[in-house]
């Protein structure tokens, strides 16, 4: 296989060494493309970590013919002395969009009402962001004022493509010289790019991050599909493109470290390896990347020091903006540290070597660096021979006056594809050092000049320079001076001469001799560490406020004793006093009276205290990114809040500090047909991927009522069907329907399709439907299309009304999961009660009391107490509205909501009686783990604090020293309720 | 001049007058007087409108009573205040036509909530399920949201419901960040400094406007009357700690005395600030997630203790998520508030006499003392704890207060048809 790619390769690499002349010619050619160049007197740098000293290169015909340190020079070579300057292979950009226009922007953020089908126009698919058929190629135009700055920046070779859309099309790898664009383009079609951002689409789906998973995933399940087909009777452009560049390298641009993870992770479903074009951020999620084979295309635009000067201004700064101000330049280190590799894209850089000498700072070595700017970029790219200087690569190097690493540098030549661009003179002269001119002696340096006269006068002053001349103005006394110098080398000075003020009449200066001279010729940097700053110590995780030190080991005790508590074991109908609770590797493994103390056991006195199973909320939007709304179609099924599980939501940790321990993670209620859920433990400390429960039953979001008829969204959003609630129902037994009739006609058997195989799976009764709810109408219409379907609905959540058909839930076996008190708020809520919970049990209807809301998913214990308020009498009962109910609706009641022997170790230790106002969850333990505890709670606070007093006197000291201030901003915690639309939601408080 | 066209017109008078009724004695009862001070097994005398005796058990009535009432252990409490909430404007949030709490435009300190009040809210009745009898309704939404009027929610029409018409001017203080929508950030507002110019030119405008007779009448600025002389307050909606100390010190250049600050999420770093200047706070609601993620994870549960301890005089509103229909809540944010170290009596005080005090009606309301409003709530249990809250009996100005409640009555509506179903079936 991969024989054949370099095949490829090289087939295409012939072609275009071929294919120069093809263009009619006219008047008289002055072609210097075939001359022969040899470069002598190089620090030459062939690969990383390979060095020629005083080496000669010898460029023909565009490519390197001979390399070393004592080579013949032919002899109608033209020569071009270095000078002892470095000499490096060009940096390959793999992340550009050179010579491609931008793509045009829509207006994305009005939010039409549905999703607009295109109307089969053309072959292509139907969503727009699929534009896989797009080619950079098509569109290149050579840019030579972009290809000059870049050149200035020692890159050569870019790797450009079209930045638009889910499915952005191939890639073409084009060298930087202007000899038109069928020399520069060195590969038209090199690579196949993906995203999750639909660009300028104008199309409402996909609205959400997880929407645009689905949609690509959905897209490879298709391109399985059509490479399957043996006769081909439709033809599908979009993955006929696909097709087409399968065996290209893929790449991925990540807008965050979360979303480059779950690329990776989609990608690894179809067996393609991305390339994460990066964000950055990698290092904060370090163990989620550590020992995979994930490969990154670093950014390389650190931000700038954090505006902390006014200290309110420091205040709007969180933890997140100033640790990751500190450890952005060393992201590069920390994964290399790690193993994983990268390569750099300089795309955003303003400087690019005093970039380079900070990366060198955070202890990264040349050999590294350079790798990562052109041996590794080539090889990923599969070009090899344009990642490093050697006899028959194709010329593709800079001359700089500094070594790579250093703090200031200049390329004063760059060659590409063999030829020549001169940036700067190679002679520059070096004016540094001490002269004593007839008699006067002028020290330089910098831009800073003293003189002291023959008479002992000490003038000192900054100058002009222009090219090798040095102008220095002076008086002495009433008189005015100019000094004017022209360097010829180093520290070489011809015709110095003074001009008199007054007379303006030139006198030359005898008797120049230059005593010393300064100069950095052999100067070489190497290893620049002078800030080594321990980067361990800084790095939480999760990388959030109250996150833990990565790289401290934690203890963590495997067993536990709590002695002498209040128990609630959910199973016991009255609290029992004077229990002993032993947990052991997660699991409680033993409950009783007096219990021995097992060897090695924290022993915790719970006497005063009670002791509960952890909190479990049915209904929970937390911990989501990028929109928990797939509003787009009236049908989402395809859609996984699995695949956008957050663990650095700071409110899974404020919510583990009000006993809440489990949360099912629900898609919004903005369409019928919502999206899958995630069953989590809420970890904290561990990743997106680990929050989730282990074999969990599947379950799917429904929705009824006003927000799938969009009744409050606006005047506009009344076309999407259904508007009624007569449309929903016959909207349901359509998408069923479709969904049989896919399972069974031998469809699902050809293609899956994502969206009808979540239906499919419930006609099955493997997956489980909680639907949003509220007038009895609805609730009774949508018990009824399930019976008549044969299958049931496991939960209605919310329910407002569910205390007016509670015999009808009894009878179809469907829990009700509700909340507390709210109501009014809009016109299906007018008869909400907060007495539905305490009906519906009354009726024999598993009732549990939910959130659906962050705040309130911290104190479920006193939501549950208010069924004590409104109608209930049982304080058991109740709490277990928040326990055991909502574990028996998710099915894990197996593992917890009780507190029993052989159950996961999910508790809380209660201050008080559970259900009163007094209780605060003083211990919080999920699998056996004390993940929060409230008395180490104050420590919690001061750690932090010292944290943020640390980096802001580092922001301070960095401002004072002159360092560019970013400009105020500061980062917001999202906030997502069933019907939030957008993908940030900010919540003004 | 005084523009004197629509405004002003005596509170006292709309008070209906109970002045030679029945002499009750409420005996037995935990006393909760709203003050800071609580009686156990205390006595209370109400004659007509007014509570004319507080007790010990041991001591004597200074008058016989008509009728004496055994309270054995419940809980007496001055009935419950929210301030600072749209109650009476709105029926059902939703619905455009039952929004009668913002006026269309930026400017409306001329909007007056008291005559869009709808005493006959479904919304009412739940509040009093749980307490609250007595609510600040106010106007939201632009740079001037309007006048705010004091009501008890047990009256006829408006003005029987009205306590204090046209109590305060609420204002919404700019934001130093606003959110970037591209960005998804926060970040600085750069028009700030001219929102804070124009809004201490309309005070300076209107300061203007009130010193002499007008060429012509200017509603908006008349509405102003009353601001410079400290009868009618200024309450400004602020939260973050930079953005209070600018709304206190640009308010007071301009002749307000005593800005009152409303949401203050943020008062508890700036203690000393507001004591200096003595400024009062309307927290908004402790039951909110914390203003920055790296506060403490509890800092709104405890800001009430903090402010306690440090001497600011606040109250408790349910400024937030569903304001409306939540103030119910209001009692079992006191009692979060106590879980979180504030006294309980304190406590109490933070959504009855405080409130009473912020918003200028504690001569008559708010707390139990002799002479004030027989204003009151009986509840079987601690009314701050929703396991045992139970409140049986209120009472408006000593009249008892129509409990009745449209939730109740459909949930036992509706639990008797299913029982009789359930069980024809069995």
């Amino acid at each position: 296989m991969k024989k054949s790619m370099l095949l490829i390769a090289l087939l295409s690499w012939c072609n275009w060494a071929l294919s120069q002349s093809l263009h009619s010619r006219e008047g008289i050619q002055d072609d210097r493309s075939k001359l022969t160049y040899a470069i002598i007197n190089a620090n030459i740098t062939t690969a990383p970590g390979k060095k020629i000293t005083n080496g000669i290169i010898i460029v023909q015909d565009g490519k390197v013919v001979n390399i070393g340190q004592s080579i013949t020079i032919p002899k109608n070579a033209v020569t071009i002395d270095a000078d002892g300057k470095y000499v490096y292979p060009s940096f390959i950009e793999l992340n550009s969009n050179f010579g491609l226009r931008s793509p045009d922007k829509k207006d994305k953020s009005g939010g039409g009402p549905e999703y607009e089908r295109t109307d089969g126009k053309s072959a292509f698919g139907w969503n727009k962001a699929i534009r896989a058929d797009q080619s950079a190629s098509s569109l290149f135009e050579h840019d030579e004022d972009a290809a000059k700055k870049m050149r200035e920046n020692g890159i050569g070779i870019v790797l450009s493509h079209y930045q638009d859309g889910i499915a952005r099309g191939t890639g073409s790898l084009v060298a930087l010289t202007d000899a038109g664009e069928n020399i520069s383009m060195i590969q038209a079609v090199a690579s196949t790019h993906f995203s999750f951002d639909k660009g300028s689409s104008s199309q409402q789906y996909p609205s959400s991050q997880m929407g645009a998973m689905a949609l690509l995933r959905q897209t490879f399940i298709d391109l399985e599909w059509y490479r399957g087909q043996k006769e081909i009777n439709e033809k599908h452009l979009h993955l006929e493109a696909l097709k087409c560049c399968e065996k290209l390298p893929n790449f991925f641009s990540a807008t965050d470290k979360m979303t480059g993870l779950r690329a990776f992770r989609l990608g690894a479903e179809f067996k393609r390896d991305f390339i994460l074009l990066g964000s950055g951020d990698e290092y904060q999620i370090l163990p989620d990347i550590q020992g995979k084979s994930i490969r990154y295309v670093l950014p390389l635009n650190f931000p700038d020091v954090p505006a902390v000067q006014h200290p309110m201004m420091a205040r709007e700064m969180s933890i997140r903006d100033l640790k990751h101000w500190e450890l952005a330049p060393y992201n590069a280190r920390i994964l290399h540290d790690h193993k994983i590799e990268f390569a750099f894209t300089f795309e955003g850089v303003k400087n690019v070597f005093s970039t380079l000498h900070l990366l060198g700072k955070s202890g990264l070595s040349e050999e590294t660096i350079l790798g990562a700017l052109t041996t590794n970029p080539a090889r990923w790219i599969h070009f090899e021979s344009l990642g490093a200087i050697a006899k028959g690569n194709p010329a593709n190097f800079f001359i700089s006056r500094d070594s790579l690493l250093a703090e200031k540098n200049q390329v004063y030549e760059h060659w590409v594809m063999g030829r020549r661009y001169q940036i700067k003179e190679i002679s520059e002269y070096q004016m540094e050092g001490v002269y004593v001119l007839d008699g006067d002696t002028l020290e330089i340096k910098k831009s800073k000049f003293t003189l002291t006269t023959k008479a002992g006068q000490n003038i000192s002053g900054t100058f002009s320079k222009k090219n090798n001349q040095l102008t220095i103005p002076y008086s002495i006394d009433d008189e005015f001076f100019v000094l004017n110098l022209e360097f010829t080398g180093h520290g070489q000075i011809s015709n110095p001469s003074r001009y008199f003020s007054e007379s303006s009449k030139v006198k030359i200066i005898a008797d120049v001799k230059v005593v010393s001279t300064g100069g950095t010729k052999d100067s070489t940097v190497q290893s620049v560490v002078d800030e080594y700053f321990d980067y361990k110590a800084a790095l939480w995780y999760p990388f959030q406020a109250y996150g833990n030190p990565l790289m401290v080991e934690k203890e963590k005790p495997e067993t536990y004793l709590i002695k002498n508590v209040t128990l609630w074991s959910m199973v016991h109908e009255i609290p029992q006093p004077g229990m002993d609770v032993i947990i052991r590797k997660g699991k409680i493994s033993k409950i009783g009276v007096n219990l021995k103390v097992p060897k090695g056991a924290v022993v915790i006195d719970g006497s005063e205290m009670h002791l509960s199973p952890g909190l479990i909320d049915e209904h929970s939007h937390i911990a989501i990114s990028r929109g928990v709304n797939e509003s787009g179609s009236s049908i989402s099924s395809e859609v996984r809040i699995g695949d956008v599980v957050n663990h650095e939501d700071i409110n899974i940790y404020r919510q583990l500090s009000g006993g809440t321990t489990a949360s099912q993670l629900l898609h919004g209620s903005a369409n019928v047909i919502g999206g899958q859920s995630a069953l989590v433990k809420l970890r904290w400390g561990q990743s997106a991927e680990a929050m989730k429960i282990e074999n969990a039953p599947k379950f799917i979001k429904f929705a009824l009522g006003e927000n799938v008829k969009q009744s409050n969204w606006g005047d506009r959003m009344n076309v999407r069907y259904p508007q009624t609630r007569m449309g929903v129902e016959q909207f349901l037994f359509e998408s069923f329907y479709r969904a049989q009739s896919y399972g069974t006609s031998g469809e699902r058997a050809r293609r899956i399709d994502l969206e009808l195989e979540a239906l499919w799976e419930i006609l099955n009764g493997e997956r489980h439907i909680s639907c949003h709810s509220y007038v009895q109408s609805e609730i009774n219409m949508l018990m009824k299309v399930a019976d008549s379907m044969g299958f049931k609905i496991n939960t209605f959540t919310h329910v407002l009304e569910g205390y007016k058909v509670a015999d009808k839930l009894k009878v179809h076996g469907a829990a009700g999961s509700t909340f507390s008190d709210w109501w009014a708020y809009k016109m299906e809520v007018n008869e909400a009660i907060p007495f539905n919970a305490a009906a519906m049990a009354k009726a024999g209807v598993l009732t549990a009391i939910n959130s659906d809301d962050a705040e309130m998913g911290r104190r479920l214990n006193h939501e549950a107490a208010k069924v004590l308020r409104y109608g209930g009498d049982d304080p058991v009962e109740a709490l277990k509205m928040v326990t055991l109910n909502p574990a028996k609706m998710l099915h894990l009641d197996h593992r917890i909501g009780s507190v029993e022997e052989g159950k996961d170790a999910d508790l809380v230790l209660w201050s008080d009686v559970p259900l009163s106002i007094n209780a605060r969850a003083i211990k919080t333990f999920v699998d056996g783990e004390l993940l929060f505890d409230r008395e180490a709670q104050e420590e919690e606070q001061m750690r932090l604090r010292k944290e943020r007093v640390r980096l802001i006197k580092k922001a301070l000291q960095a401002a004072n020293s002159g360092k560019p201030i970013a400009t105020p901003e500061s980062e917001i915690d999202s906030e997502y309720h069933c019907d939030t639309l957008e993908e940030i939601h900010f919540h003004e408080k | 001049m005084k523009n004197k066209v629509l405004f002003f017109i005596a509170v006292g008078a709309l008070i209906s007058c109970h002045a030679f009724g029945q002499t009750v004695l409420y005996r037995q009862a935990n006393l909760h007087l709203g003050n800071g001070a609580f009686i156990e097994n205390g006595q209370m005398m109400t004659e007509g409108v007014d509570i004319v005796w507080i007790g010990k058990s041991t001591d004597t009535p200074p008058k016989s009573a008509d009728k004496t009432i055994d309270l054995s252990g419940k809980h007496v409490y001055p009935g419950f205040i929210a301030p600072a909430t749209a109650t009476g404007l709105v029926e059902v949030e939703s619905v455009r036509a039952t929004r009668d709490f913002r006026e269309v435009g930026s400017d409306n300190p001329n909007a007056r909530a008291a005559v869009a009040f709808n005493t006959d809210s479904r919304i009412h009745p739940t509040l009093k399920y749980n307490g609250i009898l007595i609510v600040q309704a106010t106007p939201e939404g632009g740079r001037f949201s309007g006048l705010s009027s004091v009501m008890h929610l047990d009256g006829r029409n408006w003005e029987e419901a009205t306590l204090r018409l046209d109590d305060g001017l609420h204002i919404n203080w700019p934001g130093k960040m606003r959110y970037n929508r591209s960005k998804g950030k926060l970040v600085e507002n750069e028009n700030y400094d001219q929102q804070v110019s124009d809004l201490v030119q309309t005070f300076k405008d209107a300061h203007g406007y009130l010193q002499g007779k007008p060429a012509t009448i200017n509603l908006k600025l008349a509405a102003f009357d009353g601001v410079f002389s400290d009868t009618k307050k200024v309450f400004v909606h602020v939260n973050k700690a930079w953005e209070i100390m600018d709304a206190v010190n640009k308010l007071k250049e301009v002749g307000v005395k005593h800005p009152v600050v409303v949401g203050g999420m943020d008062a508890h770093s700036i203690v000393n600030f507001l004591l200096k200047h003595e400024i009062p706070v309307i927290l908004g609601r402790p039951h909110e997630l914390p203003l920055y993620s790296d506060d403490a994870i509890d800092q709104p549960y405890s800001t009430p203790a903090q402010l306690q301890e440090a001497g600011v005089l606040f109250c408790l509103s349910n400024i937030g998520r569903m304001p409306v229909m939540g103030n119910r809540n209001i009692p079992f944010m006191a009692g979060t508030a106590v879980a979180y170290g504030l006294e309980y009596e304190y406590a109490v005080a933070s959504i009855t006499g405080n409130a009473a005090k912020i918003l200028g009606i504690d001569m008559r309301y708010g707390t139990l003392e002799a002479g004030k409003s027989a204003t009151f709530i009986v509840s079987d249990g601690d009314a701050l704890n929703m396991e045992t809250q139970s409140i049986g009996m209120a009472f408006i100005d000593g009249q008892p207060v129509d409990m009745e409640n449209w939730q109740e009555i459909l949930y036992r509506k509706w639990s008797e048809k299913i029982e009789k179903i359930q069980q024809s079936k069995n």
